[in-house]
């Protein structure tokens, strides 16, 4: 009885030991641990060509071409515009899961938008962003607003900056 | 009263009545039986011989590990397998390490029921966390040419004081 005791405590020991070194290493490396506050893109940078190409491995081939092509784009960027960006991104993630697919949702549809009327939109909506509520609401009123846009675009705009839109 | 040595019956009466457990009136016929026959009177005398012998016997007390070697002249007379042969010289190595095995039993399980995440992390957990990754790297790259095209931010946070 106590031998077999003995034996089943060596086991486990022998066994926690195991479980133990395997986890270790991977600590130690730290590599796969993400730090406080960075990016997936950031930790991305930090694998190596290996973990990369294993990662890549797992996608079907038509996302793999779409994500290796982002990332040259991404990459291809100046400096500022790509600092911005992370910045910009860092903002987004922070904000409450819900208000971020809801602003996938709107640029899903502003996405849906016929090329030429694209351009036409983001210009209004950065302006109307910037403005107060009161005076975006006398703009969004106005007989000019309506005329501009379509009532899908209008509804768009509205949304838009309800959400992302100066409060002050 | 016939003999009970001659006839080979009523042998228990001798016994009984040498150890004064017999009822009166079968030790009386006993007694008178004894008075005329010398074989059973010698066989009684030697019974009471006996009685005498064991009432005065006193039972020497038992050595310290008495216990122990009866135990162990137990074991020793009990078939023996090949294991308890195999085990047997590292008793005196293993019998000390028990508690000792015991306590590192539960620092270990109290251990990983600390860290559930060290025992959930089997070896096909990394490809899984790959898989986590290149996903999350697809969902901010969405984000980021979102981002690119319309700041869908909090105002304050993007200021156009930010230069590229």
């Amino acid at each position: 009885m106590l031998r077999a005791f003995a034996i089943a405590c060596f086991s486990v020991l022998l066994a926690a030991g195991g479980v133990l070194a395997q986890q270790k290493p991977a600590e130690r490396a730290g590599k796969e641990r993400p730090k406080a506050g960075e990016t997936p893109l950031e930790r991305w940078n930090r694998m190596t060509p290996e973990q990369r190409q294993r990662a890549l491995a797992k996608l079907p081939p038509e996302r793999r071409r779409e994500l290796l092509r982002k990332l040259e784009q991404f990459r291809n960027l100046p400096p500022g515009e790509r600092q911005q960006l992370r910045e910009r991104y860092r903002a987004f993630s922070q904000l409450p899961p819900e208000q971020q697919a809801r602003a996938r949702e709107l640029f899903r549809q502003f996405n849906s938008l016929p090329e030429d009327r694209r351009p036409v939109v983001r210009l209004e909506y950065e302006e109307l962003r910037g403005m107060a509520p009161a005076e975006r609401e006398d703009r969004m009123n106005s007989e000019a607003f309506r005329s501009r846009f379509t009532p899908a675009e209008q509804q768009m705009l509205q949304d838009l900056t309800r959400v992302f839109g100066s409060s002050r | 009263m016939d003999c009970p040595i001659k006839m080979r019956q009523n042998w228990e009466w001798l016994l009984d009545y040498a150890a004064g457990r017999l009822d009166r009136e079968r030790a009386a016929l006993v007694a008178r039986h004894l008075d005329g026959c010398p074989d059973c009177a010698r066989f009684v005398e030697g019974q009471r011989m006996v009685w005498n012998a064991l009432s005065q016997w006193e039972a020497e007390p038992l050595s310290a590990d008495f216990d122990r070697r009866l135990y162990r002249a137990i074991d020793r007379a009990r078939p023996v397998s090949w294991l308890d042969r195999v085990f047997a010289p590292l008793q005196p190595l293993w019998r000390p390490a028990v508690p000792l095995a015991a306590a590192c039993v539960l620092i270990v399980a109290g251990l990983l029921l600390h860290a559930p995440q060290a025992v959930m992390r089997s070896v096909d957990s990394r490809p899984r966390a790959e898989k986590v990754e290149v996903e999350q790297v697809e969902r901010t790259l969405d984000d980021i040419e979102m981002l690119r095209e319309l700041p869908l931010t909090p105002q304050q946070e993007a200021s156009p004081s930010k230069s590229m």
